[in-house]
């Protein structure tokens, strides 16, 4: 059992100001709406019959219809956009959402993967999806393989004035580095963390020198230790059935998952002394100092300091 | 007593976690204590281990770690931890560097009666009570303060099959004994969690073990019921927080520095026996029930010696041997007396200090193949090595040269591997020409590890470079140097970050300058073989005297083993 | 050709999948959202479709696909032995209790995964009530050397395994399940046996 405050609503402004994903836009049927929670906040969300998305705030004890209220939202709305793949909203006053280039780019397949529900905390899922050096021993023969264990030196760069967090030069040696391809090759990736629950990666692309695929992980916080996270695809690739892509990555977050709900405790520490860093982790330890100096208190546990 | 002291009492106490036959090999069993998760394992030699249930690294759970019978390996990053000392001796992510020495996790004391296995999470005085050896109950846990369990267990003593239900006497916060049947333990899980464990004081006869052992558990779930039709008129009381004790705060950033010749562990010496023509092995072992710093495959320790000499010996140890050091120690005529030392004045029984276990040779695993190349007492340090890979699964292949037969050391270790080849009465052309055929041979993505005398290692140096070997492939340990060191130049060195101007005199070297400054400088060997005291250079050019350095490395320039090498430059500038 | 239209994260397909890795039987594997149904009949949890067979079998259910790939492929009756009648019984009710197993443990999981609706804490204590009576079960079984459910691996610990072994995704604890746990190790080390997304790998077994 989570001691009480871990149910209550989010304070922490830095959070509350940004856009944060509710899921795929195509999981949103006209005239239907569905209740959901982010940040601790209970919410109702749906599409109008004419198909406008709103969100809005739903008292805890409220009825929860499944239909859109003839009457319209039965609470405050809240802003809503649409953006890769996904619907979002803010409990607060948001800038622009983050920026994915790519996404613009005409040749290429953008493709929800999916939302799964995890029992952990926003931080823990980002901070495993910059994490290399568990592909051997979490995604074994297919994003690494003993015993190419070896995590290679990387830069990690803090900006602070786009307030992201870019891991580059980043290299692993992946057992079948294309599909139908034969024996493994070292991969390159490149990490973004724009934003404190969401993280895109880059990794070469087969056949396309020189570009590279973008996946990416938007998590929604539902409060302080569940989430639901959601894979969104932006790839060079246009071979592959929507349900081959889709399943290659729901199998590989499904291996990442039970490690996630195995972690202990859920929420990130982030006292540099509550876990033992390596050079490896180099993107894990901006990752946590950055959440300390933004100030989120929201689903870590704050630092000595 | 009320519920909550019952529970602050039990902080310090010993209590049953799980039975003896829980804890099968190769698998982790997961326990609980006072709101504290445990991951229990029985290592192949039966030692039983009771661990934080939590990774240090990334705080995984280790109860879904694989026991691969001498350590745990957390199934998120691969890190090993070694059985008995839950000393982490391998981290993936870093093949080429042995783990920080520190990097252990929490561990909790042992004690194993009636049948289970006993641990506290406090400080517990005294031992845990002696419940003989009879027919262990299975346990059943119980949603349920473990006070009332104890209560109720006093008010409602099972009885054997057909019996009367026996006399119950309270035999400690909570344990009950059953006159004449045998004992209950509550295991307080959590402040409203128990386990209901119990052992009879007789087996019983053979056919009637079943019967019993039914007849109880049947016995024991009726009062799991009742325990938990009273809980639930109550509300529940606020589960026990866990405590997650912060890891040592230089693990937090991670470069490590040890003192010179620091040696503060004490062991005794179980056994020395001849393990080969002019080798005599050593088994030392704990003085006290403190289990030994572990030392990883390639480790070497200092011993101190009678005498007064400090001598670096490898560690034969293979993975999850953690309840003692073996060594071994060739006599080498001429030498300084330490081989002379262990050979002629030291005895079973002796107490030695010894170092914490350095690690300048580590085993990288994350190559397809590793060659190891062991020339005479060489063998040591790759011995150890040979068994790591061979109980990972590694491929490996050891070729042992030894001058003959009769000098074939560690014979029975030898034998236990898949993988080796002795090469015996090669002389030093025919030696290289072996190395020639066995380096020439090799494919892509192996790696090999030399140790050996410094003759044979400069030549397979030479010969490793003429068949195209990628230097960070190449690995030597020089369990000496044989060079002619030349201490007689006079030179400046300039500490940078201390700021600091010393003049180094002719016959000190730069480590003994630096320390008496002040500044402490870690060193192992002091003869420019083991690469401890490596310090970086920042300007001038150094005058190497090791044989730790390559040619690459010494063409360089940028480090300088600061025990025997000195300055061609009048100054020297280092990064210390 | 063998073919099953399977879905990835489910534990009803999984027991399908394990069957045939145990019988080495070689398969398509399509995902299940491209299997062609009526609304009347709704999405199956899988379907399995032999074309080896005359006529051809089509199968919507784990349990049957289990017994008709038994009866078919499993030549030495080793996983469903015919001449051994109470054992041949034990292993129905096991998969009769696979199937309730699913209804709470696979649900609940499902539920705290995927969102799909469910009371989740009733389902929940269902499930454990029935890891309480397998932790027996097996507790007893190994008293008597008894390494899986029904003596002898068979379908009973393959149709059982699943959901088992998932459970914890559906928020149901094993910790008070000893027994169930290393039962789970010994099922993964039998030759054949695939793991999935969510399920770890343990030991090889102690050399014997």
């Amino acid at each position: 059992m989570a001691p009480k405050s871990l149910n209550q609503p989010c304070e922490d402004k830095v959070l509350l100001d940004l856009w944060h994903p509710l899921g795929a836009v195509e999981a949103m049927p006209r005239n239907r709406v569905r209740h959901d929670r982010l940040l601790g906040v209970p919410l109702t969300l749906g599409r109008s019959p004419e198909g406008r998305p709103a969100v809005w705030r739903r008292p805890p004890d409220g009825p929860q219809p499944t239909v859109w209220p003839a009457e319209g939202p039965t609470g405050p709305t809240l802003p809503v956009i649409e953006q890769y793949g996904c619907l979002w909203t803010s409990l607060g006053t948001p800038r622009p959402i983050f920026p994915i280039p790519e996404a613009e780019e005409r040749d290429r397949r953008l493709l929800h993967a999916g939302s799964v529900m995890l029992h952990t905390s926003a931080p823990r899922a980002v901070e495993n999806f910059l994490d290399m050096g568990h592909f051997p021993f979490v995604h074994t023969a297919v994003l690494g393989d003993e015993p190419h264990t070896e995590v290679k030196d990387y830069t990690v760069e803090v900006s602070v004035a786009d307030q992201e967090i870019l891991a580059t030069d980043c290299v692993f040696y992946q057992p079948q580095a294309a599909l139908g391809a034969q024996g493994g090759a070292d991969v390159d990736y490149v990490y973004r963390v724009p934003h404190p629950h969401c993280s895109v990666l880059y990794k070469s692309s087969p056949g396309y020198e020189g570009r590279l695929d973008a996946i990416a992980l938007f998590v929604q916080a539902l409060d302080q230790e569940r989430i639901r996270a959601h894979m969104w695809l932006c790839l060079l690739d246009d071979d592959q059935p929507d349900w081959a892509l889709r399943r290659f990555q729901m199998s590989i977050f499904g291996q990442d998952k039970p490690i996630l709900e195995n972690q202990l405790p859920r929420r990130l520490p982030l006292d540099p002394r509550a876990e033992t860093p390596i050079r490896a982790d180099k993107s894990a330890v901006a990752y946590r100092r950055w959440l300390g100096q933004l100030g989120v208190r929201y689903g870590v546990i704050a630092g000595a300091a | 007593m009320s519920a909550e002291e019952l529970l602050l009492r039990a902080e310090n106490a010993w209590h049953p976690v799980a039975s003896e036959s829980d804890l099968v090999h190769r698998h982790v069993f997961h326990g609980q204590l006072l709101g504290q998760e445990l991951a229990l394992w029985r290592a192949d030699d039966e030692h039983i281990n009771v661990w934080e249930n939590r990774c240090l690294h990334r705080g995984v759970r280790l109860s879904i770690a694989v026991n691969d019978g001498r350590e745990l390996k957390c199934q998120y990053h691969g890190w090993r931890y070694a059985n008995r000392t839950a000393a982490c001796t391998y981290i993936p992510a870093h093949p080429a560097d042995a783990p920080a020495r520190t990097i252990r996790n929490g561990t909790y004391p042992v004690r194993t009666s009636g049948g289970m296995v006993w641990t506290a999470v406090g400080q517990p005085t005294g031992e845990p009570p002696a419940l003989g050896q009879g027919l262990v109950l299975r346990p059943v846990p119980v949603r349920a303060r473990p006070a009332d369990v104890i209560t109720l267990l006093l008010e409602q003593p099972p009885a054997l099959p057909d019996a009367q239900p026996p006399t119950a006497k309270r035999r400690g916060d909570l344990v009950v004994e059953l006159e004449s049947v045998g004992f209950l333990v509550v295991q307080p899980m959590d402040s409203d969690r128990a386990v209901i464990r119990g052992v009879l004081s007789s087996q019983g006869p053979a056919g009637e073990r079943l019967r019993i052992l039914r007849h109880f558990d049947a016995a024991l779930t009726r009062l799991r019921d009742t325990a938990q039709d009273r809980a639930a008129d109550e509300a529940a009381p606020a589960p026990l927080l866990p405590r997650y004790e912060p890891v040592p705060k230089h693990l937090a950033s991670l470069p490590e520095s040890s003192g010179h010749h620091d040696l503060p562990t004490r062991v005794r010496v179980v056994r020395t026996w001849s393990a080969g023509a002019g080798v005599r092995g050593l088994e030392l072992g704990p003085v006290d029930d403190r289990p030994l710093p572990t030392g990883q495959a390639g480790a070497h320790l200092d011993v101190a010696l009678p005498g007064g000499l400090v001598r670096q010996y490898s560690l034969v140890n293979g993975p999850g041997e953690t309840h003692h050091y073996v060594i071994g120690v060739k006599l080498t005529p001429g030498s300084a007396g330490g081989s002379a030392a262990v050979h002629e004045r030291v005895r079973e029984g002796d107490v030695l200090a010894v170092s914490l276990p350095r690690n300048g040779f580590p085993l990288r695993r994350d190559r397809t193949r590793t060659l190891l190349i062991a020339g005479g007492i060489g063998i040591t340090p790759l011995l150890a090595m040979a068994q790591t890979l061979e109980h990972q699964r590694l491929s490996y292949a050891l070729h042992y040269f030894a001058a003959g037969e009769a000098d074939v050391a560690f014979r029975e270790r030898l034998a236990a591997l898949g993988s080796v080849r002795t090469v015996t009465g090669l002389d030093p052309a025919a030696t290289e020409a072996e190395l020639e055929r066995l380096l020439g041979a090799a494919g892509e993505d192996s790696q090999v590890y030399f140790c050996g005398p410094p003759p044979m290692l400069d030549v397979a140096r030479d010969v490793a470079g003429r068949t195209g070997w990628p230097r960070d492939s190449v690995h030597f340990e020089y369990f000496r140097n044989d060079r002619t060191l030349d201490h007689s130049s006079r030179f400046e060195v300039v500490l940078a970050r201390s700021v600091l101007n010393l003049t180094v005199e002719p016959g000190r070297s730069i480590l003994e300058t630096v320390r008496a400054a002040g500044v402490g400088v870690p060193s192992s060997c002091e003869q420019g073989a083991c690469g401890t005291c490596r310090v970086a250079v920042i300007d001038g050019r150094p005058d190497h005297q090791d044989v730790y350095l390559d040619d690459e490395e010494r063409a360089a320039g940028d480090s300088v083993m600061t025990c025997v090498s000195r300055s061609l430059t009048p100054r020297l500038t280092l990064d210390l | 050709m063998i073919t099953l239209y399977d879905d990835e994260t489910s534990a009803e397909c999984h027991q399908v999948r394990a069957l045939l890795g145990v019988l080495g039987l070689d398969f398509r594997s399509v995902a299940l959202e491209e299997y062609d149904t009526d609304t009347d009949s709704g999405r199956p949890a899988l379907v399995l479709a032999d074309d080896r067979a005359d006529p051809p079998a089509v199968l919507h259910d784990a349990s049957s696909a289990l017994l008709y790939l038994a009866r078919i492929y499993d030549h030495d009756e080793r996983l469903l032995p015919h001449d051994e009648p109470a054992k041949f019984a034990a292993i129905l009710d096991w998969l009769a209790f696979a199937r309730a197993l699913t209804a709470c443990a696979g649900a609940a999981r499902r539920h705290e995964s995927f969102g799909d609706p469910l009371d989740l804490l009733p389902a929940q204590q269902e499930a454990h009530r029935l890891l309480r009576v397998m932790d027996r079960h097996l507790w007893f079984q190994e008293q008597q050397h008894e390494d899986f459910l029904a003596g002898g691996f068979t379908l009973a610990d393959i149709a059982c395994f699943g959901d088992v072994a998932l459970c914890e995704e559906g928020g149901v604890s094993r910790l008070d399940y000893p027994a169930v746990r290393r039962w789970c190790d010994r099922v993964k080390r039998v030759p054949g046996f695939p793991l999935m997304s969510g399920i770890f790998p343990t030991a090889a077994g102690l050399p014997s």
